[in-house]
């Protein structure tokens, strides 16, 4: 199975809140899962192919995006699945992995 | 080393030797014990090995030491440093309500970096142990100061300030903890 790389701050260098009503420009982690994640996702379940998740080049996450967009995700999709589904990839920040995990197991 | 500590042994050497040498005279004048003319091989032989130990005592033993204290010393000053500058960025993150929420994932993420890479270099360095009580807890620490300010669902304004500001005393203590085990360590074999 390949991996197709997908990369956070293609979407924007400095990911915002949870919710998308927290302001226009909030790049909020619901606007990264709704309009760039799931269409991924839906796209790899299809091609029956991995996403790998490039967590470097942003500024920095707050633990409500992340929650949001990984978590979120695990509510809509089942935690295997999604678990199953995304690799990540960060060389800045390596211990994010593994909160991104504890975000999909408890989602 | 510093020209008054170079001063201090020049003349604890120069001391030892008058001592020699007085011992020397006070001990053939009053002594009745006589003293041998000739030198075997064995004995030359034993006094170039104590020369040799005392030099290799003196010289490499006391220089390594003296290199240890001070990466010791500059580590303890990062990590020093390392707190200060938390300390400084997050109460002024915690002086605007609502906290500004892509400021506090930066200050976090710079955070998170930093002290990783400080501990890690420690273990590296072997300044510290990777089992040290405090390991674990100063990340522990600083990861629940990056949910305090990033997490929306918990908690009122003023309750997560002083949340915060008991994580930092808490921070405090451990990286204080932490210090002192440095201090402490021999470096680890």
């Amino acid at each position: 199975m390949d991996n197709r790389l997908i990369k956070i701050k293609d979407f924007s260098l400095t990911p915002g809140s949870r919710n998308k009503d927290e302001g226009t420009k909030a790049n909020s982690g619901q606007e990264y899962r709704e309009d760039f994640l799931e269409p991924e996702f839906k796209m790899a379940i299809e091609g029956n192919y991995k996403l790998l998740v490039d967590l470097d080049g942003t500024v920095g996450y707050g633990t409500s995006w992340l929650e949001e967009v990984f978590g979120g995700l695990a509510r809509k999709y089942g935690n295997n699945r999604v678990l199953n589904l995304l690799e990540f990839k960060s060389d800045e920040e390596p211990y994010l992995i593994d909160d991104i995990k504890d975000y999909i197991n408890e989602a | 080393m510093k020209l008054s500590q170079k001063i201090n042994n020049l003349l604890i050497f120069c001391l030892g030797i008058l001592i020699g040498i007085v011992s020397i005279v006070v001990f053939k004048k009053w002594s009745h014990f006589t003293i041998d003319n000739k030198l075997d091989v064995v004995a030359i032989v034993s006094l170039l090995v104590n020369i040799l130990l005392v030099l290799y005592v003196a010289y490499i033993l006391d220089r390594r030491k003296e290199v240890n204290k001070i990466e010791k010393d500059i580590y303890i000053e990062r990590v020093d440093s390392y707190y200060r500058g938390i300390y400084s960025k997050i109460t002024k993150l915690i002086e605007c309500e609502p906290i500004d929420y892509v400021s506090a994932a930066a200050a976090s993420k710079i955070m998170r970096m930093r002290l990783h890479s400080i501990l890690d270099f420690g273990v590296e360095k072997k300044l510290l142990l990777r089992t040290c009580e405090n390991y674990e807890k100063v990340k522990d620490s600083t990861n629940d100061i990056w949910q305090l300010l990033t997490d929306d669902r918990t908690q009122t304004f003023e309750v997560k300030v002083s949340e915060i500001e008991r994580k930092l005393i808490e921070t405090e203590n451990q990286i204080f903890s932490l210090i002192s085990h440095v201090n402490h360590l021999n470096k680890v074999k």
